[in-house]
């Protein structure tokens, strides 16, 4: 391409997003960024800008919290089970489905079919699944383990009521992965698959030496972007089990919504976000980097 | 050969185990949605008296016998449905739209750089809890409070991102050629944009615009948020399992309901995902 | 089956919704030549390439490789290899692994691989590049190891769909020399498509000429240029372009006369008639090549010089003849100038004489 970037490339590449991004979240965010130096909460009775400074203390009150580290730390093993899971599964479907099966249209429309619907939902869904009264007990465990299964408490075991989580995510997410990936595979050239066969390959090979490799970089976008995702894990987590029992289930969004609207503790809650990103932004940043080394 | 058949019975299997495994919640929504107010709480997979009331709640509430359950007014889906779909799409629009052209000069003329790229994705590590505050307050001095307008810029401006950079994975694997020989030929590089680029990338258009509209079409936290009166879809059908009263089997119904158009986009645009583009003009 | 015939396409139809590509096409091809299809775009001759390679089924018909019957046999197990137009490198893989990859999926040793490629990227003049990766190869390299990635694999026939269109003129020449060589020395069958009829002419041993699906002329390149059956091949192959004429055929004593609208044309002198005898009254679209025409003092039919042309070691000379423009080769030192009132002779025994309906030759030499 040429050296020089013609004119109206460079403006419609990037004066929009500026336009868009800046009018819309710059604002916000630096109040937010504010809002984590002061000392406020909306119970306080006077306006946020008149509220006290607060200097660093919200973030020093967050490195000895525990209940926002072990929130913490339970995010990072939710996000690397389900991820993982989500990838292998999706890759795996997106391998069979390239393949010229019949009725493959309404097969790949019911395989998306749960990014249709609101987590939320999902998540109501999934908690009246695993009720005492739901359908797993009942129906599915019933015909394994008899009459006893009607005793298991999902969402009264910490690791149990993990498991739930795990499920509702990874069905929930896996299309996303699925999609991604088949639509990737979908757009390898046919002549490069053609010559492989000419050459004698099986349909195995083709998908793991040509079709593969060349999404690579699209991968790479799947893997972070579902993985920030998940991080997030919101939803699930405050329908099914309520951050429970106890807190054992909490994931940082859940503890940082709490913060906000349960106790009204907004600065603290700004802060521990703040953080948050941060940590977010450093471990991506290494991990953008490692897997784009790999070239 | 035997290996071949071993296999292929294998990826059966895992297709159709995976396609009962998607179906089981939905069939269990289904026959959740169609049970009346006393079988909510039972296991059974089917309604042993299958009623229409769910439905009914939907677009006539007070017909509904199982409104009498319910003490919050509601109003028919019909509205917070179509305000839903123009939300997404007007969303899907600008976040597609923009997200292209950046993604083509990231992908050309690297313009905007990796850093500007790798800051969109902040837009997506933030927690949403502790932004909603800090928009409320944007909001309401820009009078975009309740406002269709206001959810649409919040919604491209928080997914743009995705769709820079699945565009960007697709405009990459464009051979960069028959670019330059449309260029040299004389072309403008606008046109060459739209006769060349567009077209190949249309899996890309169409994988990042259906995320966009998912996105937008199910989003709950800020449209809760934001919105008072105007209420999207995703809001509604949260309302009919509040502290006051759990309608599950509304919401099931609603839930449903609210699924059928971004099924009907999935299942349309799959004929642009099947491209596989081939190098060059077909020839005789 | 002889075993002489390496390929042999039995009735091979393929249609594409309602378009027949390929229809009723039938020939054979021989060990260790090279045969050529050639039509224009659209004639059906890559679809009939990609049926042999296996990569598209056949509505009808049969395709023998070397006497066994792989018409039902996927691409992979078929013992052929296909170069591609657009030559296909794959972009992610290194020059080397490019040529390795048939080999490895032969699950040869890692040693036998290496002396394989080498071996190749020699004959080729790839061995510099061996390490560059696919995606940034000039056009030439791409064609070099699209070619070297099928001879590695030892196919029994090596398919090549038009792969030197996408080349610079200048290296066309060069690299159409190098393939037939290389043909030679290897002995391997190729079968080669072009819409170049040069090309073909100058490569083949053999070539089959395809018009709307239909197979319309085989022969050798002697053959098809000497003897076209149809006035299409008469003037698709040749360069430059034959040289025709409309009108009606008589013979007046011994003369062959040729009536176009207004003027009559002495076609020939002391013909003999009992060749032209059942042609007299026909409608016909004579056709000589420039090279079969010559200036001469005692010529036929008279004209004006209108343009001269110097063509390599030839000139061109286009003469007006009433409505008419007749091209014929001169030396370059003959001394004919523009304007110039001249005589014109044709070569009687290289004139083809085609139906004007049909376009069939209707003169068999």
């Amino acid at each position: 391409m040429p050296e020089k970037i013609p004119r109206s490339v460079a403006v419609l590449s990037s004066v929009p997003l500026n336009l868009l991004l800046n009018g819309v979240l710059i604002i916000p965010f630096i109040i937010m960024i504010y809002l984590a130096f002061i000392k406020w909460s909306p119970l306080m009775g006077i306006e946020w800008w008149r509220a006290p400074f607060a200097g660093i203390s919200n973030f020093q009150r967050a490195f000895s919290d525990s209940r926002f580290i072990d929130s913490l730390g339970r995010t990072v093993l939710f996000t690397a089970i389900v991820v993982p899971l989500e990838f292998f599964i999706g890759l795996i479907l997106a391998y069979i489905l390239q393949k010229p099966i019949k009725g493959r249209k309404y097969l790949i429309s019911i395989l998306i079919y749960p990014l249709m619907l609101p987590p939320v939902v999902v998540a109501t869904v999934f908690y009246l699944f695993f009720q005492p009264y739901g359908p797993v007990n009942n129906i599915f465990l019933r015909y394994i383990m008899g009459p006893s299964a009607l005793d298991i408490y999902w969402f009264l075991n910490p690791s149990l009521a993990f498991i739930t989580i795990i499920i509702a995510d990874v069905w929930q997410w896996t299309p996303f992965m699925f999609l991604i990936l088949y639509s990737g595979l979908s757009a390898v050239p046919r002549r490069l698959v053609e010559a492989a066969e000419v050459l004698g390959a099986s349909g195995w090979t083709i998908f793991w030496r040509i079709r593969l490799p060349l999404i690579r970089q699209l991968i790479m976008v799947a893997l972070i972007l579902r993985s920030l995702e998940a991080f997030k894990v919101f939803d699930y987590i405050y329908v099914m089990t309520g951050g429970g029992p106890g807190t054992s289930t909490e994931s940082v969004s859940l503890y940082i919504y709490r913060l906000a609207i349960l106790y009204s503790d907004i600065s603290y809650a700004a802060a521990v976000s703040l953080i948050v990103l941060v940590i977010i932004l450093l471990v991506s940043r290494f991990a953008i980097r490692f897997l784009l080394e790999r070239r | 050969m035997v290996r071949n058949y071993i296999s292929n019975i294998l990826l059966w299997l895992i297709l159709v185990v995976a396609i009962i495994w998607t179906l089981i919640p939905v069939i269990w929504m289904i026959s959740l949605s169609f049970k009346p107010y006393g079988e909510w709480r039972t296991p059974s997979l089917l309604p042993q008296k299958p009623t229409l009331d769910n439905y009914i709640m939907l677009f006539w509430p007070k017909s509904a016998s199982v409104f009498i359950a319910y003490t919050a007014l509601l109003e028919p889906i019909t509205d917070s449905l179509i305000r839903s779909l123009i939300v997404s799409v007007l969303a899907t629009l600008i976040a597609v739209i923009i997200g292209f052209f950046t993604a083509y000069g990231a992908s050309r003329y690297n313009s905007p750089g990796p850093f500007t790229l790798f800051f969109t994705l902040l837009t997506r590590m933030l927690p949403p809890a502790t932004f909603v505050t800090p928009i409320v307050i944007y909001y309401t001095t820009l009078n975009l409070l309740d406002n269709i307008i206001g959810l649409v810029l919040l919604y491209s401006a928080t997914t743009v991102t995705y769709a820079i950079w699945i565009l960007k994975g697709f405009i990459d694997a464009i051979p960069v050629e028959w670019e330059e020989a449309a260029l040299i030929e004389g072309a403008k590089p606008l046109q060459v944009i739209f006769r060349v680029v567009i077209p190949l990338a249309r899996p890309g258009l169409v994988v990042s615009g259906l995320f966009v509209f998912l996105m937008s079409w199910t989003e709950l936290l800020f449209a809760l948020v934001l919105t008072r009166i105007n209420i999207t879809l995703p809001v509604q059908i949260s309302m009919y399992v509040t502290a006051v009263g759990a309608l599950w089997g509304v919401q099931a119904a609603a839930a449903l309901l609210g699924s059928l158009i971004p099924m009907i986009v999935g299942y349309l645009i799959q004929r642009h995902l099947i491209t596989g583009f081939t190098f060059g003009l077909v020839r005789g | 089956m002889s075993n002489k015939i390496i390929l042999r396409l039995e009735n091979i139809t393929k249609r594409f919704g309602s378009v027949v590509a390929v229809d009723n096409i039938s020939f054979d091809v021989y060990r260790g030549e090279l045969f050529t299809l050639l039509g224009p775009s659209g004639c059906g001759k890559t679809t009939t390439l990609r049926i042999i390679a296996g990569l598209e089924s056949p509505d009808a018909g049969k395709v023998y490789i070397d006497n066994v019957d792989v018409t039902e046999k996927p691409a992979r197990e078929r013992d052929v290899c296909l170069v591609f137009q657009e030559y296909a490198v794959f972009p992610h893989m290194s020059v080397f692994d490019n040529i390795a990859f048939g080999l490895k999926i032969r699950r040869l040793s890692k040693q036998d691989i290496k002396k394989k490629v080498m071996e190749v990227a020699d004959l080729l003049e790839l061995s510099d590049h061996l390490n560059t990766k696919g995606g940034r190869l000039g056009l030439s390299e791409q064609q070099k190891v699209a070619i070297a990635r099928c001879l590695v694999v030892e196919p029994k026939i090596l398919l090549l769909d038009e792969p030197l269109t996408l080349a610079d003129a200048r290296v066309r020449e060069r690299m159409r020399r190098e393939l037939k060589k290389l043909q030679k020395d290897l002995g391997i069958t190729m079968i080669y498509v072009t819409h170049d009829q040069l090309e073909a002419l100058m490569l083949s041993d053999r070539m089959a000429v395809m018009r709307s699906g239909k197979l319309i002329q085989l022969g050798s390149p002697e053959e098809i240029y000497d003897n076209p059956n149809e006035l299409f091949i008469a003037t698709f192959v040749g360069s430059p372009t034959i040289n025709l004429l409309e009108g009606v055929l008589d013979i007046e004593k011994d003369q062959l006369i040729l009536t176009t609208d207004a003027r009559k044309y002495v076609i020939g002198r002391h013909i003999n008639t009992a060749i032209y005898q059942h042609l007299t009254g026909s409608e016909v679209i004579l056709g000589f090549r420039p090279e079969d025409v010559k200036i001469s003092l005692d010529g036929t039919i008279e004209g004006v010089i209108k343009f001269i042309e110097v063509a390599g070691d030839k000139k061109i000379v286009h003469v007006k003849i009433d409505d008419h423009e007749i091209r014929l080769l001169a030396d370059l030192l003959d001394p004919f100038v523009e304007g110039q009132n001249v005589k014109i002779n044709i070569n009687m025994s290289k004139l083809h004489i085609f139906d004007k309906k049909t376009g069939r030759k209707i003169l068999k030499r």
